[in-house]
């Protein structure tokens, strides 16, 4: 009918993107060797922007229950293509931090916590990046047998 | 056939058309639905914390990979039967559905029991679907996923996000209470399956102690649906668990804080936390939340 | 004749020969003669041996008692009593012709000396008595035998032929000026029987025989008298002679230089010339490739020449095509009978056609009348039947199908290959049934081939073609044995028929023309002797030498028959067709069983309980409805074209004829579709309801009948286009699958339009135009949008669904998606991009803004970006791209909203239904018996595996199809993405449903338009020209290559 129907013909399909988490690429791929053979139980995608000058150092947190006499097996993957690394803090629901992925005084960045838990309760997984930098990352909470 | 003839027949076609389209009377009335709507928005609640409150309700992964672990048998009869879809009609039977079915999906999943997921995976579509949250599903990588055990993790993963980015999603549309019902009815089914589970002693001992950490999870539960109290329905559902919270009453915590300290395990220097909790719970509480436990989901799945 | 009739013929003659006088010498040798004429030399003598002695005793007494004159009146009456016995004898074996030929030759006995005494008369009138002859007839051969004088013989059964005055009052005559003597002619009129007798003594030749005026010659069909001066005298003069006052109109019928060249070139008729009229019977002949038939075509005008004219009573036949038709017949060598109505229904029905104002008494009783004279009375109530299954003869077939066209008595009727596949003596029937037409006044022109010598003594002239339509002899029937004989320089060549048993044999004609040259070693080779050619022009300059200026005087044409009007013609063919049908059991049974056992067959098959642990079946959770559609459709196609792709076919023969009668093709086809549709309306039902009821469907019987008989109906007019442009059913029924497939494979059910061949239009927003011509897709839709939409529970939700699904969209997909647009540009622009978006990403942006800002809910609440101006590469900065973003957050916040408003209005309704248990009882039975889930899933095409699609600089909504309007609002844009619940009519929207309905049926008028005007067999000719000219083009090429390829070898 149209003529310009075919001109036009060519076709441009594309996907949405409305999964927050894909804005940094499917880190679950790279994070599945971390996983190992442990159960994966909950993950958060974490996406933030570079710390402005006279700003609090931006932070994402997210609360899960964690019970006692399960050794719990947390990491975060980073996206390559952002300069910041993730780093993990754990509080429990007395605010009191329990346990964290970056060792301040060795200045060292462990891989993966594993955190045998003995009391239970909700506790608070805060995320933030190394010097807030600009970053993009997954965190994972997985649980050993 | 006459040249006029032909004409008569085009001119008459055009008026049954004409007089067809007077009957878009209709689709006029569905545009002016519209117009009252603003007037009555509801008012808009804390989304950050029902955010962190649904949030902190477990998530089925860890109840059902216990009850395997501790080598419980699978029982199918437990589940949601498929067919009950059909009796869900409104948006809040949907909504805890598509939390019970959401939940059998993961336990059958844990179980390996491929099989039968996919009836429950497409049920969980139809729901989603007709709640108008299916853009979270992607049901066709579920469906090659669960063809296989070895990608259990893939399909909890994508699950998990899924329902994860569905609640936030929810929450911003102002369909807050659609989420919290999601989550109400997650976490009603996985505690049926973990007191209706067949158990023996010692297992069933850290069973009933996972069921009595549950205590605070009520709580929360009880909080969410308490932003929604103007609904009969929530108010329903608040009731049922105002009454298991008296049972819960008699189920004790202890905590034991202790500073944490670094060990070195294996070559790694880590933060070991100290702090310890205890659960206190009778056998007669336990049966008494499973009866609970069981009335309000077996209503709420009927 | 059998020697028993012979022997008792002997014994007549000798009884009346030996009364009174007693035999005279000359009675002695008119039995000799008599004899002589029926048999060989012996036997004469044999047969005479036996008259003598049945006279002997007779004899010798008259010798011995001269004196004594009493006597032999007793032996009379014991003569008498011996007569009577073998007059009964006689009367069992001979037909009544036969008998009056008995009854002449015992007057001609008599006559031989003149010796009329009273017991000799006594005798005859004893025997015509016992003959059943009529005493005036009777009397009429005595006075024909008897008397000399012409003066005398003043009766209208008398014909003289003599010079100078009219002799009496009441004898026909014809004026011959140089005949020497009389001669006459005697008619008897109760066997059409014409004798002659000469009284003069110039030698006259009676079909080549000469006359001799002592005897009485039977003046049978198509012979001819020939006197040593002037003109040959023919049967049909004198015959026309007698019936010159029959009502019948006379008519001049003239041929000039008739030439006919076909389309490809080769040229089938040759400047043919000819001239007759009224009561004449003409043969066509010729070998095969002559153009007989041809000619018979151009003649009876059916056909145009190319060059020359006919001209009847003075009208040109081509060009006053319709004041000349009505006196026109034409009897075609096939069957153009109705096989499953009786003789006399065919016949009824024919007539009922042809007159208008007949009333019933008048048609029956002129049905019955034309059956009488055909012989068939006493057969019509007999069913025609095939000539396969034959019910009657051969014979009685074809005199069946002449008796159609007699029943509205045409003056000129043209008669093909009327007598091939019937025995000799069907074959005779049929052509003394011819003849006995010619008598009545009517010119008939017969195309036949090799004719018994008896049939074509019978023609009058004969036209005889060669090949390339070479007009090579045109005139009489044995005069053309003479002539071709004469060229060919035989011996006897002036004998046209055998002397002794009278025959002539048309095949001398053919051997002549056609024999070929014979090679040294006596081998006939290929080549003819005298070509096409050059008999034609011998005949040619044979025709100059007896040209005859010969003009009869013709009467006005009568008006054409009153034919019935359009609607009445209408009831009459559809009365015909439709007890035709009837009288079909195994047709009737079979269309009315067929969609009721294809409907049972398709549900029942497809109609299953989803849940293995009950056995409720829900209508819900059927997954095959969809299927079940789409076979519906199909089904419908199938079932129309397969009633209806035989029906003109199979009638063509009958068709032929009724357009030559200028019957009203309208009328008739009106007919036919009136059937057609009634069947179509009654099978759709019978599927409808088993179908739709085994499935569950409900409340929906009438749409679904609605759409299946219109796509039947359609499929019926359509198969009535392939029978009418066909000549095979094998054709037929191989093109059913081209028809059907393409349907199936186009519908949008088995393979969506997103997913086909993009070249056809495939994954575009609206519905290939390929696919916008099927009408297996309208119909399709229309069932797929009308189930979905208007069940019992749908309709309940549908407009407040519509809004939701509008509403979702925008909200979850089409605004993020058009945000996505905008924040890329911003981050790169934030990256410092030279281009931070593409010229299309920008356009599309104006586009859909634009678009965006009609939409009537967002326009109505006044959402709009007013700056579509700056949506371009050059305006657009950081400014806009600010206020857009804040245009779609007040436009996201609004969809939300409303998404949210039109959510809980659906989900209190719902709430509401479901209130109480009696009520989530009633919700849930309608719920489960209305509402399919795999149709929905199928109309909001749920497994779309993107909800939105880019097509060029647009956004195209993929989800919901049957929840969204159409988008192109144009008024002339009749055309929607597939499912669409309603369709742009002039800007207004009409339900697809009655949209789609309508599209069929504008197909269904086209269909007849193209069938009315045999659109197809048009086309089909036009491309088998076209065909037949590239074949020769082929050829020339091919013949050129080939001599340059021979002139290399050289």
């Amino acid at each position: 009918m149209k003529k310009y129907n075919i001109l036009l013909s060519i076709l441009f399909a594309f996907v949405l993107n409305l999964n927050g988490l894909s804005q940094c690429g499917n880190l679950m791929d790279v994070c599945h060797g971390k996983l190992d053979d442990a159960r994966f139980i909950k993950s958060w995608p974490i996406q933030l922007p570079e710390q402005e000058s006279g700003e609090p150092l931006p932070q994402v947190s997210f609360k899960m229950p964690l019970s006692s006499g399960t050794t719990y097996k947390i990491f975060a993957c980073n996206a390559e293509e952002y300069p910041g690394e993730v780093i993990i803090s754990i509080r429990n629901h007395n605010d009191d931090l329990v346990i964290t992925s970056y060792m301040v005084e060795q200045q060292r960045h462990l891989p993966i916590i594993k955190f045998p838990v003995a009391m239970s309760g909700i506790y608070t997984f805060s995320f933030y990046f190394e010097g807030g930098k600009e970053g993009c990352a997954i965190g994972v909470v997985s649980s050993v047998d | 056939m006459k040249i006029p003839r032909l004409t008569t027949v085009f001119v008459s076609l055009f008026f049954f058309f004409a007089i067809l389209s007077c009957q878009q009377g209709e689709r006029q009335q569905a545009t002016d639905l519209l117009s009252d709507s603003l007037i009555e928005a509801d008012v808009r609640l804390d989304d950050k914390m029902i955010r962190e409150m649904i949030s902190s309700i477990p998530n089925p992964v860890e109840m059902s990979a216990l009850l395997q672990k501790s080598g419980i048998v699978y029982s199918q009869d437990l589940l949601n039967p498929v067919n009950n879809i059909n009796n869900y009609n409104t948006n809040f039977k949907k909504a805890l559905n598509l939390g019970v079915y959401g939940t059998d999906l993961v336990y059958m999943n844990i179980y390996d029991r491929t099989i039968s997921t996919l009836r429950y995976l497409s049920n969980v579509r139809d729901l989603a679907s007709d709640l108008r949250v299916e853009q979270f599903f992607d049901y066709e990588t579920l469906n090659r996923l669960s063809e296989s055990s070895r990608n259990i993790d893939s399909v909890l993963f994508i699950t998990n996000t899924g329902f994860d980015d569905m609640s936030r999603y929810l929450i911003d549309q102002n369909r807050g209470n659609i989420s919290v019902l999601i989550s109400y009815g997650t976490w009603i089914e996985s505690l049926y399956i973990a007191t209706n589970v067949q158990t023996v002693p010692p297992k069933s001992e850290t069973i009933h102690t996972r069921l009595g950490e549950q205590k605070k999870i009520l709580d929360n539960m009880i909080l969410l649906l308490y932003t929604y109290r103007n609904d009969p329905y929530f108010q329903n559902l608040i009731d049922d668990l105002m009454e298991l919270k008296v049972i819960f009453d008699d189920v004790s915590i202890t905590y034991v804080y202790a500073e944490p300290t670094i060990q070195e395990v294996d070559g790694t220097v880590i933060l070991v936390d100290n702090s310890s909790s205890e659960v206190n719970i009778s056998e007669e509480t336990v049966e008494a939340i499973t009866q609970q436990v069981s009335y309000i989901r077996n209503k709420m799945v009927e | 004749m059998s020697e028993e009739i012979l022997k008792a013929l002997m014994q007549l003659f000798a009884i009346i020969a030996k009364q009174d006088v007693g035999l005279s010498d000359k009675e002695r040798e008119f039995v000799e003669n008599f004899l002589k004429q029926q048999l060989n030399e012996s036997a004469v003598k044999e047969y005479l041996a036996l008259f003598d002695s049945f006279i002997q005793p007779n004899k010798q007494k008259r010798q011995g008692d001269s004196d004594k004159p009493q006597k032999p009146k007793l032996t009379s009456v014991r003569d008498s009593v011996k007569t009577l016995g073998i007059a009964k004898k006689i009367n069992k074996t001979l037909t009544q012709k036969q008998k009056v030929v008995v009854l002449v030759r015992l007057f001609e006995l008599v006559n031989t000396d003149r010796n009329f005494t009273s017991q000799r008369m006594a005798i005859i009138d004893t025997v015509a008595d016992v003959f059943n002859i009529r005493p005036e007839e009777t009397e009429g051969i005595s006075d024909f035998v008897t008397k000399d004088n012409p003066h005398e013989l003043d009766s209208p059964d008398i014909l003289i032929i003599k010079s100078g005055e009219k002799p009496n009052e009441q004898s026909h005559f014809i004026e011959s000026d140089q005949l020497e003597g009389n001669i006459i002619i005697l008619r008897v009129n109760s066997v059409d029987l014409y004798f002659i007798r000469y009284t003069g003594v110039s030698e006259l030749m009676l079909n080549g025989l000469p006359i001799s005026n002592q005897r009485i010659y039977l003046f049978a069909n198509g012979s001819v008298i020939k006197q040593p001066k002037g003109k040959p005298i023919f049967y049909t003069d004198i015959a026309a002679k007698f019936l010159s006052d029959s009502s019948a109109i006379n008519v001049s019928f003239e041929a000039n230089n008739l030439g006919l060249t076909f389309p490809n070139g080769y040229i089938g008729l040759r400047d043919i010339n000819l001239y007759e009229y009224s009561g004449k019977m003409v043969a066509i002949m010729g070998g095969s490739g002559a153009g007989k038939t041809t000619l018979l075509n151009v003649l009876s005008g059916i056909d145009n020449p190319t060059n020359g004219k006919v001209v009847i009573n003075g009208l040109n036949l081509h060009q006053d095509k319709e004041k000349v038709k009505g006196i026109i017949g034409y009897i075609p060598q096939d069957d153009l009978l109705i096989e499953e109505l009786t003789v006399y229904e065919n016949l009824y029905y024919s007539t009922k056609l042809v007159y208008r104002d007949l009333t019933e008494e008048e048609i029956t009783e002129k049905v019955n009348k034309v059956l009488t004279s055909l012989g068939l009375f006493h057969i019509k109530d007999l069913k025609v039947g095939s000539p396969l299954n034959k019910k009657i003869s051969g014979g009685q077939r074809k005199r069946l199908n002449i008796g159609l066209e007699l029943i509205r008595e045409p003056a000129v009727l043209f008669v093909d290959e009327p007598t091939s596949g019937l025995s000799s003596r069907d074959s005779e029937n049929v052509m003394e049934l011819l003849r006995e037409l010619t008598v009545r006044g009517k010119l008939i022109f017969v195309v036949i081939h090799q004719p018994s010598s008896e049939i074509y003594k019978m023609f009058d002239n004969v036209i005889i073609l060669d090949e390339g339509g070479h007009q090579i002899y045109y005139g009489n029937p044995v005069e053309a044995v003479i002539y071709f004989k004469e060229i060919d320089n035989q011996i006897n060549s002036d004998v046209g028929e055998c002397p002794r048993c009278g025959n002539v044999n048309p095949e001398t004609i053919f051997s002549i023309i056609e024999s070929r040259i014979v090679d040294e070693y006596g081998r006939t080779t290929a080549t003819r002797k005298v070509l096409p050619q050059e008999w034609s022009g011998h005949y040619v300059s044979k025709l100059k030498k007896e040209k005859e200026t010969e003009t009869q005087n013709y009467d006005m044409l009568p008006e054409a028959f009153k034919k019935p009007n359009w609607l009445k013609q209408m009831k009459i063919f559809f009365a015909r067709d439709l007890f035709s049908k009837l009288a079909n059991t195994q047709y009737m049974v079979l269309n009315l069983l067929e969609a009721p056992i294809l409907a049972f067959l398709l549900a029942y098959v497809i109609r299953y309980i989803d849940d293995p642990t009950s056995d409720v079946y829900i209508f819900r959770d059927n997954e095959n409805i969809m299927p079940y559609l789409f076979m519906c459709t199909i089904v419908a196609m199938f079932v129309g074209l397969i009633v209806s792709a035989e029906e003109i076919y199979k009638d063509r023969k009958i068709l032929k004829r009724e357009t030559f009668l200028n019957l009203s093709r309208s009328s008739y086809l009106s007919s036919k579709i009136s059937i057609l549709f009634i069947i179509s309306a009654i099978q759709s039902a019978l599927f409808v309801i088993i179908g739709n009821s085994i499935l569950g469907i409900k409340g929906m019987y009438v749409e679904y009948w609605l759409i299946f008989f219109s796509l039947s109906t359609l499929a019926n007019v359509i198969g009535l286009n392939i029978s009418a442009a066909f000549n095979s059913a094998v054709t037929i029924y191989i093109l059913i699958p081209f028809l059907i497939i393409p349907q199936m494979v186009l519908t949008g059910a088995m393979f969506s339009f997103d997913k086909i061949n993009r070249n056809i239009g495939g994954g575009r927003e609206k519905v290939p135009v390929i696919a916008e011509v099927m009408p297996s897709r309208w119909a399709f839709e229309a069932l797929v949008v009308n189930q979905f939409k208007n069940n019992d529970y749908e309709k309940q939700f549908y407009h407040l669904r519509k809004l939701e699904s509008e509403l979702n969209y925008k909200n979850v997909y089409y605004i993020p998606e058009l945000r996505g647009f905008a924040e890329n540009y911003r981050a790169a622009k934030m990256a410092n991009n030279p281009e931070p978006i593409s010229k299309d990403d920008m356009q599309l942006l104006y586009n859909e803004v634009t678009k965006e800002n009609k939409s009537p809910m967002a326009s109505t609440h006044n959402i709009i970006f007013e700056n579509t101006h700056l949506l371009n590469l050059d305006d657009f900065n950081m400014k806009v791209h600010n206020q857009l973003m804040n245009y779609f957050s007040k436009l996201q916040e609004f969809y939300r909203d409303n998404f949210n408003h039109i959510n809980n209005r659906i989900d209190q309704k719902v709430t509401e239904m479901v209130s109480t248990p009696e009520k989530r009882e009633a919700y849930q039975q309608l719920y489960n018996d209305y509402y399919n889930s795999y149709l929905a899933r199928f109309a909001k095409n749920s497994m779309a595996p993107l909800p939105l699609v880019r097509l060029g600089n647009n956004l195209v909504q993929k989800i919901d199809p049957v929840y969204l309007s159409p988008q192109d609002r144009n008024p002339l844009s009749f055309r929607t993405h597939f499912l669409a619940p309603e369709k742009n009519f002039f800007g207004n929207l009409v339900p697809t449903f009655y949209f789609n309905v309508i599209i069929i049926w504008i197909f269904t008028i086209i269909a007849y338009i193209a069938l009315y005007y045999n659109a197809l067999s048009k086309l089909l000719n036009s491309l088998g020209l076209m065909g037949s000219k590239a074949g020769k083009i082929w050829l020339s090429i091919q013949s050129r290559f080939n001599k340059t390829k021979s002139v290399k070898k050289q």
